[in-house]
């Protein structure tokens, strides 16, 4: 009778093991549920839906000096073709005047007293970096260097040119820019009836607008 | 007069909450992505030399603003605004469903690697030239190339309008050698003070050879020397020589 307690008691004890055994086994995935998440939701786009903005287009303003004449206005038109974050292509077309005063005694030396230029430079982002306004509040900005070759039309003739400069530019939104810029145009001239090498100075303010 | 106070601060109201709102209405249309990287750097601005200002992590939405050169401009759900380079955002866009436009196919099937333009420097005639080139390259040993010149001399201006075949014999890693022929216009203005003297145009044939050094990615150098010959009267010709140094641009 005892025997028979005995073996009802352990019985209940394995049925009990099991019983957990069985409780712990894990949760095995439902045949429907995928094992893998897939890595994305996919929402299908196409590239032309994201707005492409390559081209900077700037009107700019400033001085341009004659070298051994006048200093005058100079405003102009640049367009940019970024190729790289680094590289970018543009071309200038700048209208300026020359005068003959300073050359004194009311002596008139050219026949055109318009002087224009157009060029085409290879640009440089040289010193990418930011500029703090406040402790928190950041521009983005950037110094770079341009340099190329084109025409001068001066005292009524196009004068092959070369041109190099520098300029720093400060972003306010991602698509708008303002900034300086100095170079140096020289050509060969024979205005005062020696041929020499003119270096002449150029300042310019300008606005950007990136399209 | 109350009610029109109370309009036009219903009016004020409504403009702040529409200026508040921050853009999700705008979001809804750009391109939705998600993270499927560990982790994207997100910089100030398109360059690798803007800072790193935010990291976005695995599983968080972007939306995708615009492109410039090789970098995204991005914005999170948080509100975050910044500029991820293509190579990071590339698997994240993929994964979202991004498909190729037909600007990017025609880009992909056409234009990488094969077309190039830049601008050289150069006497032509014992005069200073510049030249803007477009080159396309129709297979590994021959490209097609347009040239269009502008010298100015002493005695006058020219301008040449030229077309030509560059055939590429032999390629090194450091550099290239090429051969070029082509056929175009001169055209001459002379300066005021030769009398008498009146625009003209010839047609001419060239030949030459140059050289092509690659300097850093998709920029090379490229010299040519080259003998023009200018049909001046069914009789009469002229030969020209030409030196050019200029760079190219590979797209």
């Amino acid at each position: 009778m005892m025997n028979k307690k005995w073996i009802l008691f352990v019985f209940v004890c394995l049925l009990n093991q099991v019983g957990m055994v069985f409780a712990q086994a894990p949760n095995f995935p439902k045949s429907e549920d995928p094992l893998i998440a897939p890595p994305s939701e996919r929402i299908d786009f196409k590239e032309e839906k994201i707005d492409q903005e390559f081209i900077e287009i700037t009107p700019y303003y400033g001085f341009y000096g004659i070298d051994g004449f006048s200093t005058s206005n100079v405003m102009g038109l640049n367009l940019a073709l970024h190729l790289t974050e680094d590289v970018f292509f543009e071309g200038n077309y700048g209208i300026s005047e020359v005068s003959d005063d300073s050359f004194g005694g009311g002596l008139t030396i050219f026949t055109d007293t318009d002087l224009t230029y157009w060029n085409v430079n290879l640009g440089y982002n040289l010193f990418p970096g930011q500029i703090f306004l406040t402790r928190n509040r950041t521009l983005n900005s950037t110094i770079y260097i341009v340099g190329g070759a084109g025409l001068t039309e001066f005292d009524a003739k196009s004068r092959f040119t070369f041109n190099f400069g520098t300029g720093y530019k400060i972003f306010f939104t991602d698509w708008m820019d303002a900034g300086f810029r100095l170079s140096l145009h020289s050509f060969e001239s024979d205005v005062t009836g020696v041929k020499e090498q003119m270096f002449n100075l150029e300042g310019i303010v300008s606005v950007a607008f990136f399209f | 007069m109350f009610v029109k106070h109370r309009l036009f601060i219903f009016m004020g109201v409504m403009t702040l909450l529409l200026m508040a709102q921050p853009a999700s209405a705008k979001e809804k249309n750009y391109p939705r992505a998600k993270v499927v990287e560990p982790f994207l750097e997100i910089h100030t601005g398109p360059g690798r030399g803007y800072p790193v200002f935010y990291i976005a992590e695995k599983n968080e939405e972007i939306f995708l603003m615009k492109k410039r050169t090789d970098w995204f401009k991005i914005r999170l759900f948080s509100g975050q605004e910044g500029w991820v380079h293509y190579k990071e955002v590339d698997k994240t866009i993929q994964a979202s469903g991004y498909q190729k436009g037909w600007s990017e196919r025609f880009y992909d099937q056409y234009i990488d690697g094969r077309l190039q333009t830049g601008f050289a420097w150069g006497v032509f005639d014992e005069d200073s030239a510049l030249y803007v080139r477009t080159i396309y390259r129709l297979t590994e040993s021959l490209s097609f190339e347009s040239n269009l010149g502008f010298a100015s001399g002493d005695f006058g201006d020219t301008n040449l309008y030229l077309v030509g075949l560059v055939i590429t014999p032999w390629q090194g890693t450091w550099f290239s050698l090429n051969g070029t022929i082509g056929g175009g216009l001169v055209e001459t203005r002379p300066a005021d003070i030769l009398i008498n003297a009146k625009s003209e145009s010839f047609k001419t044939a060239y030949a030459g050879i140059g050289f092509s050094a690659p300097l850093v990615r998709r920029l090379s150098l490229r010299g040519d020397l080259r003998n023009y010959t200018l049909f001046l009267s069914p009789k009469r010709s002229r030969e020209v020589r030409e030196y050019t140094l200029g760079l190219i641009f590979e797209f």
